[in-house]
């Protein structure tokens, strides 16, 4: 069985959560998205540069309110392999 | 097939990720789209605005929509439809600027394509309504309407009932959907 669809790069647990939460939103500070995860600055660092790196995700660093702020969102292609990865996740299940 | 790269020192090195979708079974990838729709739910809750602020949004689009079907050149409900239209854009630009505060920004036009058809759905409902609605008003009236045209009975309610519906459906749509992304929740929460 080859599941095209299935996105590998996605599927690991921290980074699908980081997918699902920016899918379902339009941009979210990288505090917010740690806050959430409950992990370190380093680890949420490493998992969006592999993102960044595919593509998937677009990292903005702006100045808001006189604090240095970096501002995560997905990208088309990131939302288009999301999609087709829940897609492929649903038809698994049948 | 994918690697992440990690950095020891001055060494690089590359380990395969886990490939294991086509041992996956239906179990785990329940659970995968169980984490999935938590994250989402999660994220909607975050993004959702205080329930003060979404009875103020909501009645004061019932209001809007109530002044627009009864305004009659420039009566008194003319002015209570652009207060109430300025206050409606006011509070959502306050909702923004306190989500941008929390470190969410939220986009005027959703980035998906559902979320874009989801808006336009919604946006051609409420015209609909607000037409139907002020149509209702300014026909059903026993001076101005004709017989055998629309509407075929006096609606003394129209305006009301219009203004009820956009009222409760603002609110529903506002809790549901903060982003207007279109994403499956559990019916029960």
């Amino acid at each position: 069985m080859t599941n095209s669809r299935f996105n590998a790069l996605i599927h690991a647990p921290n980074r699908l959560h980081i997918c699902a939460m920016l899918s379902a939103s339009g941009e979210l500070e990288f505090k917010l998205l740690r806050e959430q995860l409950d992990v370190s600055d380093s680890v949420l660092s490493k998992h969006i540069k592999s993102l960044e790196e595919a593509g998937y995700v677009a990292v903005a660093k702006r100045r808001d309110f006189g604090h240095r702020r970096t501002w995560l969102s997905l990208t088309s292609a990131g939302r288009v392999a999301y999609t087709e990865h829940v897609n492929e996740l649903r038809e698994m299940v049948g | 097939m994918y690697y992440t790269t990690f950095h020891i020192g001055n060494c690089i090195g590359r380990v395969k990720e886990n490939m294991y979708s086509d041992q996956m079974s239906s179990a785990e990838a329940q659970a995968a789209l169980a984490t999935i729709e938590k994250a989402e739910s999660e994220t909607i809750a975050s993004l959702r605005p205080p329930l003060w602020l979404i009875t103020m949004i909501s009645l004061l689009c019932g209001i809007f929509t109530f002044s627009f079907a009864v305004t009659e050149g420039e009566n008194h409900w003319a002015l209570g439809a652009w207060l109430s239209g300025i206050a409606v854009v006011l509070l959502v630009l306050f909702w923004m600027y306190s989500a941008r505060l929390l470190g969410v920004r939220a986009p005027v036009l959703p980035p998906s394509g559902s979320g874009k058809i989801f808006l336009a759905l919604q946006a051609l409902f409420y015209a609909f309504v607000l037409f139907v609605g002020r149509g209702a008003t300014l026909w059903g009236r026993p001076e101005t309407r004709l017989e055998g045209a629309f509407p075929i009975a006096d609606l003394p309610l129209a305006p009301y009932i219009a203004a009820v519906i956009v009222s409760l459906s603002v609110a529903y749509l506002t809790y549901k959907y903060p982003t207007n992304e279109w994403v499956q929740q559990d019916a029960s929460k």
